[in-house]
């Protein structure tokens, strides 16, 4: 597929349509995170998120929903998940084998958040709902978006405001 | 002919964003949105949808309620109402119909399912 077809199909694709503007017309910081459940939840089918920030010290929680904080106060907890490379920036989908014959099933999401080049916060998925059998290409595509609006929503300047 | 009318009612203003995109780009369907079931059951005696299609976690009137309302409504007692939800368990499905819907679908919603559902009570 040419690059300008692709662009053409990414503006056509419904969900990536509905979530750029829902994230560029969010109000505030609250609005922004109310923003990602939305997306999360009804695009990708995961109903338990956390964002994190990425720091010199903790690498702690700052939002979530649907999760014990307490059970995932830092993205320490996730260190067998190929951490550094979303920390650098890649996304990951940690699989397992699902219960109906050898489908894999997606079981974690990690997203690095982008701002000013640099990854500033990790959005996990930790469960994706049962009938999300499998992750696939329109479903990147959305995470990139991901990666990118919701970095320029809460971290870079004249941003709604911190995580 | 006048467009068929569908009832949109969500409480996340994204999946509203979403399903009017997709409504738009492969029906000639006309839609109106609300954001709870209180507003749906008012806006489906004000607008008489062809067909609503209802989320149901919402916040002052969930959609199973919402759903009850409308049954007990001449206006709407025999409009399709289509339930939409994360939940896919068999006994969250049951007690959707059991609330007088006439069909269900899990989010993510697949929009090519969404279509094909709705044009299979409005055709096309």
């Amino acid at each position: 597929m040419s690059a300008s077809a692709s662009r053409m199909s990414d503006r056509e694709d419904p969900r990536l349509e509905a979530a750029q503007k829902r994230l560029r017309n969010s109000v505030d910081q609250a609005d922004t995170l109310e923003a990602i459940r939305e997306i999360v939840t009804n695009l990708l089918g995961c109903e338990e998120i956390g964002l994190f920030n990425v720091d010199q010290k903790s690498n702690g929680l700052c939002w979530s929903f649907g999760i014990d904080p307490n059970q995932h106060g830092t993205l320490a907890v996730f260190e067998d998940s190929g951490l550094q490379r979303v920390l650098q920036g890649e996304f990951h989908v940690a699989q397992t084998v699902g219960e109906v014959g050898c489908v894999k099933t997606p079981l974690r999401v990690f997203v690095p958040i982008r701002a000013n080049g640099r990854t500033v916060a990790v959005l996990v998925m930790l469960k994706l709902l049962p009938q999300k059998l499998e992750f696939d290409e329109a479903d990147v595509k959305l995470v990139h978006l991901l990666s990118d609006e919701v970095g320029r929503a809460l971290f870079e300047e004249n941003a709604n405001g911190n995580a | 002919m006048a467009a068929k009318k569908i009832l949109l009612v969500d409480d996340s203003k994204t999946a509203l964003m979403m399903e009017r995109a997709i409504l738009e780009k492969r029906t000639s369907y006309q839609c109106v949105t609300a954001s709870d079931g209180l507003e749906a059951v008012t806006k489906a005696n004000d607008e008489h949808p062809d067909l609503i299609l209802m989320d149901v976690v919402m916040p002052r009137m969930n959609g199973f309620d919402a759903c009850k309302k409308m049954r007990e409504q001449p206006a709407t007692r025999e409009v399709p109402i289509v339930l939409l939800t994360t939940r896919g368990e068999e006994s969250y499905m049951e007690a959707g119909f059991q609330s007088g819907c006439n069909d269900y679908l899990t989010k993510p919603v697949n929009g090519e399912e969404l279509v094909s559902l709705l044009q299979s009570y409005l055709g096309e």
